[in-house]
């Protein structure tokens, strides 16, 4: 290699060095100056859970509180029982959490990876579940349940889980699409039935389609109103959302208690987000499979 | 049927009746868990509101049978389509914008920097937080005189608008404030980026593909099932959806933001039209059945699925 | 900075909660020396610390924390009906924001105590969504005994059956005393000739002023001899300043997508909106009415009224800002602009007008349902509740105010809670001020529904007032006619 050709190289590499420190730069810009925008409401509810509550309404709206009322916490907290209501929460979410990553796995391998009469018509009917707006079924939905004997209990909460819930199906059913049939097959040819296909090659490549599917079952029932209100009359069945939404009276909201209670009921959500971001990238280094 | 599954090509499929019906036996049977629940759970509250369509009940009496009067009503109420025009308007806009905004966030936060974790949480922070807590934060963003936008625009010698105010700003705005609880999307495209194969990546590369070619011949056609399914559920979602407008508009200024799930929900639990509220739920159902019909049927020439081997 | 610490302690203390517990508590909240130190000698003390006796309307937020005795007279009726001779449980809907649910508890509590066979379920839903739980409820004949109702919904829910009649028992009870009522607040209850629903609260609409920006402009306070020209002018002299600072001399204008808006603004110039009570004929767009709605828009053409813009707010009323000179309030705001207010505040009467004195009146009521399985234990508990002695013990003492029997009030009036002008409430109430002749009939809703989205285009300066009120009675004129014959 001549001198001159090392220069170069060098020069060129020096060059895609410094684009990658460029890259980076654009890359913390973005990510950094976004942030704040989205971060900023929650810096409100923070901000409004420390305020007395004469406070509360200033004009412009002011992001920094000019108190520190760390007892809007405590305060909050106990002016329902809201052990009792987390405790509920739990239970709820986390039965919706596995019934839905069990059934709807199983449903979308149906659908992704088997052949049966009916099944593009089965599909739509699926997707019709859906597309009808709750408003209109919520009634009979809860005649049916108080029929069944249901009503105030938890169980019209925990027990559709189990049997599956379009939108994970179908989500689940584009994941499952994408793995190549080439690996099924490879596993029929050594034996495989379906279970074992699913289990032990669709499943382990799907990770980051059921990481997104338990994020959202968990939030979605974490956060849900409709239903417990619905279903449940008993205070001591009450969830989080349902009792969070009791601070919102008929003439009278206090935000700061409603505020501070908020935030510590959306600590999991945001825990359970964070470290299943793990789970994204697990999906990856198990697998040799992955973008970037 | 427009929403075919792709299916294996001949020559791996079961050729005998024998295995070809032991395949049926295995598809009923993992979607077994559905058609239960759907037949316990699902089947009669549709069935329950067709036929509610079809009398007058308040919900809080015994119905009366009306026949089709439910209908030909719907066909002169002037806020039925005004309701289903503002719904489409913010469904295409919200859908098709935050399709585009979610997508390239997912790009954005698939990078390989430190903290990122960190910055997928704060992303999705818009789309977990209180409503109030974005209803406000908007309102002191879009407010007319003071807000963040025309105090920018007032920067460069614009007077903005009256964002929540102007009818005709109103839907604008919500669209706006949809993009940003594009967080859910967000999380799928971010699945769907990881579940790319590298190999593919690799052999572009070896073919001389630049960032812009392999964005374009390998994530966009891989992540196509991932982008179809955002672009269904989140039509769904936004043409039923009315939480957000519920809070800030209420249907305000003279009915521009007046949505459909929004109608719905005033028929029902607010004047107590329950018969009225499910049949303009089931003339939605029609609409929304037609639009993932094409959305299925156009589909079928954009979306790639690796599962689909063709020889 | 003391108070806090004060409601802290006395708090933990209701609890139960020892000085041992205060003080981990108070170290683990990080407060420093001397807030730990006020907080243990406000423990300490035997009886809650009193309140600085300041002047009331401009006393800060006070966090609901009730003692149970406090407000309890003692004078519980004694009902006709005997109690249940063995255990029955009664369920009783409420919609109570969370702090003022403990009060419910605190007066179940004291009930099941006189009553030991009755006991009481307390269920509390969001306000949000009270509606839609108890309409799935009423569907599936799953309603609890005794239901909160507000005006709004009560005529079509007394109609379509959910409620049975209450003129039997109320006929029972020798110290009843239906003349104790303030009249309009019976009046949503009433159908075919029987009484349905007891009202808990009925309160008119005032003036509630700021007297900080009164004060500024060297303005005297209003009082009972303004007329509502005297009140328009006030508004446009008090308007001043512009973009954050600017203030505005009247919170808002009528609009007939408001069910509460002719009394106030149409009947003191002798014009209505609809024929009250039937509510079969729109008088919207007569002379009279067009007259009234374009004098009032002149505010609005003054500047004198915030634009929907200024008033881009969520859930509160504008006046809390203290941007807003006066503003026409229901009295239920009274809590809410006590507790969210940091300036001085009052309220006065709304004025008289040309033709009328008159300002609207509204409240709710508890009914009981077609489905209870014990009904006179559900009585039991009505008319317990909604006596002077519970009407007192819920509102009058925890000030909320406006209790529906005038004989509540004095506990009200009396109370650290009522601001001076509290009286001129109760005075809208007793003098015949207050009416009920509001829209409120089940054909209520799709009015205003139907009217509000043409007001807001004369809002928006796209419409003159003449022809959007034509164009409110021709939508409005269909939609009433179920109310003809």
């Amino acid at each position: 290699m001549s001198t001159s050709s090392a220069v170069r190289l060098q020069k060129s590499l020096l060059g895609l060095r410094n684009r990658a420190i460029l890259w980076k730069v654009i890359i913390y810009f973005l990510l950094i100056t976004l942030s704040i925008s989205f971060v900023l409401p929650f810096m409100w509810m923070v901000s409004t859970s420390l305020k007395q509550s004469q406070d509360v309404f200033t004009y412009p709206p002011s992001f920094f509180p000019n108190s520190f009322e760390w007892q809007n916490y405590i305060k909050g907290w106990n002016v329902l029982p809201f052990d009792t209501f987390l405790n509920n929460s739990l239970i709820v979410t986390f039965s919706n959490v596995i019934g839905n990553l069990i059934s709807c796995s199983l449903v979308a391998y149906g659908f992704a990876r088997l052949k049966g009469r009916g099944r593009d018509i089965l599909f739509l009917l699926l997707l019709a579940t859906l597309m009808i707006p709750r408003e209109v079924t919520i009634i009979p939905r809860f005649l049916m349940f108080s029929w069944f004997g249901m009503t105030n209990t938890l169980w019209p909460l925990v027990l559709p889980a189990w049997f599956g819930y379009a939108f994970f199906i179908f989500l689940l059913r584009q994941f499952f699409m994408g793995i190549p049939l080439d690996l099924d097959n490879a596993a029929r040819i050594d034996g495989a039935n379906n279970w074992q296909i699913l289990t032990q090659v669709i499943i382990p490549l799907s990770q980051p389609a059921l990481a997104s599917v338990a994020i959202f079952a968990f939030i979605g029932n974490w956060s849900n109103l409709l239903d417990p209100l619905i279903y449940l009359r008993s205070t001591e069945l009450y969830t989080l959302a349902l009792g969070l939404n009791l601070f919102r009276g008929q003439n009278f909201t206090q935000f700061n208690l409603l505020m501070a209670v908020s935030i510590i009921t959306l600590i999991p959500v945001l825990l359970v987000f964070f470290f299943s971001q793990k789970l994204f990238v697990q999906g990856v280094s198990l697998t040799g499979m992955g973008g970037r | 049927m427009a929403i075919t599954t792709p299916t294996p090509p001949k020559t791996t499929r079961p050729k005998l009746g024998g295995m070809a019906r032991k395949e049926e036996l295995a598809f009923y049977l993992f979607i077994s868990p559905w058609i239960i629940g759907f037949l316990l759970f699902d089947a009669g509250a549709i069935f329950a509101s067709f036929a509610i369509s079809f009398t007058n009940w308040s919900a809080l009496s015994t119905p009366s049978f009306t026949g089709v009067e439910n209908y030909t009503k719907l066909i002169n109420d002037s806020l039925f389509y005004k309701a289903m025009g503002n719904s489409l308007y913010y469904g295409l806009g919200s859908v098709g914008l935050g399709t585009i905004v979610s997508f390239l966030l997912a790009l954005l936060l698939n990078q390989d920097v430190k903290g990122m974790a960190l910055f997928r949480t704060i992303f999705y922070l818009p789309s977990v937080v209180s409503g109030i807590a974005v209803a406000i934060l908007w309102i002191m963003i879009l407010h007319q005189d003071f807000g963040l936008i025309n105090s920018f625009l007032a920067f460069f010698g614009i007077k903005g608008p009256g964002w929540l105010v102007q009818p005709e700003w109103a839907m604008p705005s919500l669209i706006l404030m949809s993009l940003w609880s594009a967080g859910g999307a967000m999380v799928i495209y971010l699945a769907g980026l990881q579940s790319v194969p590298i190999h593919l990546y690799e052999a572009a590369e070896i073919d001389g593909a630049d960032t812009f070619q392999k964005f374009w011949n390998v994530t966009v056609p891989m992540m196509s099932p991932v982008i179809l399914y955002n672009l269904i559920v989140g039509f769904i979602a936004s043409i039923q959806g009315f939480v957000l407008v519920y809070i800030m508009t209420n249907g305000g200024p003279a009915n521009a933001t007046l949505v459909y799930g929004l109608y719905i929900y005033r028929t029902a639990f607010i004047n107590f039209q329950m018969g009225y509220a499910s049949a303009l739920a089931w003339v939605l159902l029609v609409v929304i059945i037609i639009i993932t019909v094409i959305q299925f049927t156009v589909a079928r020439y954009w979306v790639y699925y690796e599962g689909d081997v063709k020889q | 900075m003391a108070r806090h610490e004060e409601e802290l302690a006395r708090e933990l203390r209701r609890r139960g909660y020892s000085r041992r517990d205060v003080l981990r508590i108070g170290l683990q909240l990080g407060l420093g020396a001397a807030s730990m130190g006020m907080l243990l000698a406000a423990c300490g003390s035997s009886e809650p610390a009193a309140e600085p006796a300041a002047e009331p309307a401009a006393e800060p937020a006070k966090e609901s924390i009730f003692d149970i005795n406090s407000g309890n007279s003692g004078n519980w009726p004694k009902s006709a009906v005997a109690d249940p001779g063995s255990k029955v449980e009664i369920s009783v809907g409420h919609t109570w924001d969370a702090v003022f649910f403990e009060r419910q508890l605190q007066f179940d509590k004291l009930f099941m105590e006189r009553h030991p066979n009755i006991v009481v379920k307390a269920e509390n839903t969001p306000w949000g969504e009270f509606r839609q739980k108890y309409t799935a409820a009423a569907a599936g004949n799953a309603l609890p005994d005794l239901l909160y109702t507000q005006f709004s919904w009560a005529q079509e829910t007394i109609r379509s059956g959910m409620y049975i009649a209450l003129d039997d028992y109320i006929a029972k009870e020798a110290d009843f005393n239906f003349d104790d009522f303030t009249k309009p607040s019976l009046v949503s209850y009433q159908y075919d000739g029987k009484l349905w629903g007891i009202p808990y609260d009925e309160g008119p609409g005032n003036l509630y002023y700021n007297k900080d920006i009164f004060d500024a402009a060297g303005e005297a306070y209003p009082d009972d001899t303004w007329d509502l020209e005297k009140l328009k002018q006030v508004a446009i002299k008090l308007t001043s300043g512009e973009g954050p600072n600017k203030i505005f001399g009247l919170g808002e204008l009528p609009s007939p997508g408001d069910s509460l808006m002719a009394p106030n603004y149409l009947f003191p110039f002798g014009a209505q909106y609809l024929s009250e009570p039937k509510e079969d004929q729109c008088l919207i767009n007569t002379p009279e009415a067009v007259t009234a709605m374009e004098w009032w828009e002149e505010l609005r053409t003054k500047g004198a009224v915030p634009s929907p813009a200024d008033l881009q707010n969520v859930a509160w009323p504008a006046f809390q800002f203290g941007k807003i000179a006066m503003t026409l309030q229901g009295s239920w705001a009274t809590p809410p602009i006590a507790a969210g207010s940091k300036f001085n505040w009052d309220i006065a009467k709304w004025p008289k007008g040309p033709k009328a004195h008159s300002t609207f009146s509204a409240g709710s009521a508890y009914m009981i349902t077609r489905d209870s399985k014990n009904v006179d234990a559900a009585w039991i508990y009505m008319n317990e509740y909604l006596s002077t002695a519970g009407q007192t013990y819920m509102w009058a003492s925890t000030g909320r105010g406006s209790p529906s029997r005038l004989s509540a009030w004095p506990a009200y009036l009396g109370s650290e809670f009522a601001p001076p002008g509290a009286k001129n409430v109760e005075e809208a109430m007793s003098k015949g001020i207050g009416t009920h002749d509001i829209i409120d009939q089940p054909t209520g809703p799709r009015v205003t529904q139907a009217a509000g989205p043409i007001w807001d285009l004369v809002v928006a300066g796209q419409k003159s007032v003449k022809e959007a009120l034509d164009e409110v009675f021709a939508a409005v004129d269909p939609i009433i006619a179920e109310n003809r014959g």
